[in-house]
């Protein structure tokens, strides 16, 4: 089980019983921190130690000793002792789901803050305990609150020189991925084919994207042209292919036989419409067995035809 | 898993940068710290890296970030990145422990395409282990490194890495311009705090 939904009782108990530690075995502060580095509850520390930072690293280091317990094949390291010249930290577990962070000076002995300690672990675990088994009924419900206020949450500092800050950059359109995104996540959709992709909304200015073809277009049929039958004898030496495009042409296709032109001569790209004739090169028969999204090389280089393998990068580009 | 504290109304998640090694993951994070803008300047947490000599990710590098993301609720973001080097799995499986939401940070050059599929996969493995499904966590896909010569088609990085049964947005970026840093930030929020709303009323907090 994971760790429930606190209320504010539980928040109450947790720091009566940190606080009651502090009381007992002059620990300076003490914390409770789930696995995954959250920060429960904290009592005793200020801003000169952070304690969201703390409760990170702690659990962390934490978890990185579990882990190596479970190589020693020991069950687990109930703790985590560190000794310093001023002050010291112990760590201890309190379930699977979290620890208890306890920091002391270094001239208070460890084992009267494992003594007391052992106490307020127990009382802990217990309260989480009641809140687990309070969890089912507790619903908490997000659904009324107003998340258009998200917008953007995080902006960029204007830097000298720089007007807008990037993040504004992103228009409604994500607004609609996300929905696109989530709701899809959400219904689990069945074995249609793969939903249209949202379209990043904000590009840096920088970078050339290929326009419409961002979007899937609709799975081509397999009823692409068969490649001529009647061909003139072929040149004794085939031509060089033509660069159709410098990168790859990214198709969804449908169970069938195609021919990827080989050639680069086809106004069909990247399927042949027989252009190749009198060049000395053939198509390629590609047989597709189920729907599945090809990229095609379209620089007619690629050493892994039908498909892209990156060539076109390498290719010398015209002296413009 | 995320944990909602009703009583002091605040929300806690866990986003973890992912990627290869060198991708700039870390340089992600160093430039939302470098360049966010917080009302108040204590809200912003400081950053921790836990770096070898070379300045290479060893453990983590973690930031806090607060913000009112909801209505009267403070959202308390923890941001993560994992040592992209392969050797260093076990680190990357402890720090992807309880994670709300996931940046996968690309190398768009072309020869690091391989990496970046391997990782993709790591990920994808680390998760399994941890019980956990890339299906059902919010994550989007940063294509870094846009301003080196010899890069992929976004195209192609999108044909290599989004072609899963939902496609996820994606970002061009320059991370050590801090171009694109800010628009995958603000998606993957955007996209978490979505999930959380569709989630209302059922137990969010799982492990």
């Amino acid at each position: 089980m994971g760790f429930p939904q606190l209320i504010e009782e539980d928040f109450q108990r947790i720091d009566a019983a940190l606080k009651a530690l502090l009381a007992q075995s002059e620990a300076s502060a003490a914390l409770l921190v789930e696995k995954a580095g959250h920060l429960i509850q904290q009592r005793g520390l200020d801003e000169q130690f952070p304690p969201d930072v703390l409760a990170t690293l702690a659990s962390n280091a934490f978890n990185a000793v579990q882990f190596m317990a479970g190589l020693l094949q020991e069950d687990k390291f109930p703790g985590m002792y560190q000794q310093g010249e001023k002050r010291s930290t112990l760590m201890l577990n309190v379930d699977e789901n979290c620890i208890v962070v306890i920091i002391f000076p270094a001239s208070v002995s460890v084992g009267a803050v494992r003594f007391y300690a052992a106490q307020t672990i127990e009382a802990i675990a217990n309260q989480i305990k009641i809140a687990q088994a309070r969890a089912p009924t507790v619903s908490f419900d997000l659904t009324d609150l107003d998340v258009e206020n998200v917008q953007q949450l995080f902006q960029r500092k204007a830097s000298a020189g720089q007007t807008a800050p990037a993040s504004e950059a992103a228009p409604a359109a994500g607004e609609a991925a996300v929905e696109t995104a989530t709701a899809a996540a959400v219904e689990t959709p069945a074995a249609t084919p793969p939903t249209v992709p949202p379209e990043p909304p904000a590009a840096a200015p920088a970078v050339e994207q290929e326009p419409a073809t961002a979007v899937e277009p609709a799975p081509v049929q397999a009823a692409e042209p068969a490649p001529a039958v009647v061909e003139p004898p072929a040149p004794e030496v085939p031509a060089e292919p033509v660069m159709a495009k410098r990168g790859p042409y990214i198709e969804t296709v449908t169970k069938g036989v195609y021919w990827w032109c080989s050639c680069g001569r086809s106004k069909k790209q990247p399927f042949c419409d027989g252009s190749h004739k009198g060049t000395g090169l053939k198509p390629l028969e590609v047989d597709v067995q189920a729907i599945k999204r090809i990229a095609f090389c379209g620089c007619k280089r690629t050493k892994n035809a039908p498909f892209c393998d990156g060539t076109h990068s390498k290719l010398p580009r015209p002296a413009s | 898993m995320a944990i909602i504290n009703q009583a002091t109304k605040e929300l806690q998640v866990k986003i973890v940068y992912y990627g290869p090694a060198k991708c700039g993951k870390t340089t992600n994070l160093e430039q939302v710290h470098a360049n966010v803008q917080v009302p108040n300047p204590d809200a912003k947490g400081k950053m921790v890296s836990l770096a070898t000599s070379s300045d290479r990710t060893l453990f983590f590098d973690f930031m806090p970030l607060e913000a009112m993301a909801i209505k009267g609720f403070k959202t308390k973001f923890q941001l993560y990145t994992v040592p992209g080097q392969v050797i260093y799995n076990t680190t990357r499986q402890l720090v992807l422990r309880g994670v709300d939401g996931i940046v996968f940070v690309a190398d768009s050059q072309y020869d690091k395409m391989a990496e970046n599929v391997e990782s993709f996969q790591n990920l994808i493995d680390n998760l399994k282990s941890l019980k956990l499904n890339l299906d059902d966590i919010p994550y989007v896909l940063q294509y870094n490194k846009r301003d080196l010569p010899n890069i992929a088609d976004i195209e192609f990085m999108d044909f290599l890495l989004n072609n899963r049964d939902v496609r996820v947005p994606s970002f061009p970026a320059s991370a050590v311009n801090c171009e694109g840093v800010f628009e995958t930030l603000n998606m993957i929020t955007r996209m978490l705090l979505h999930k959380f709303i569709n989630e209302g009323g059922r137990r969010i907090t799982t492990i």
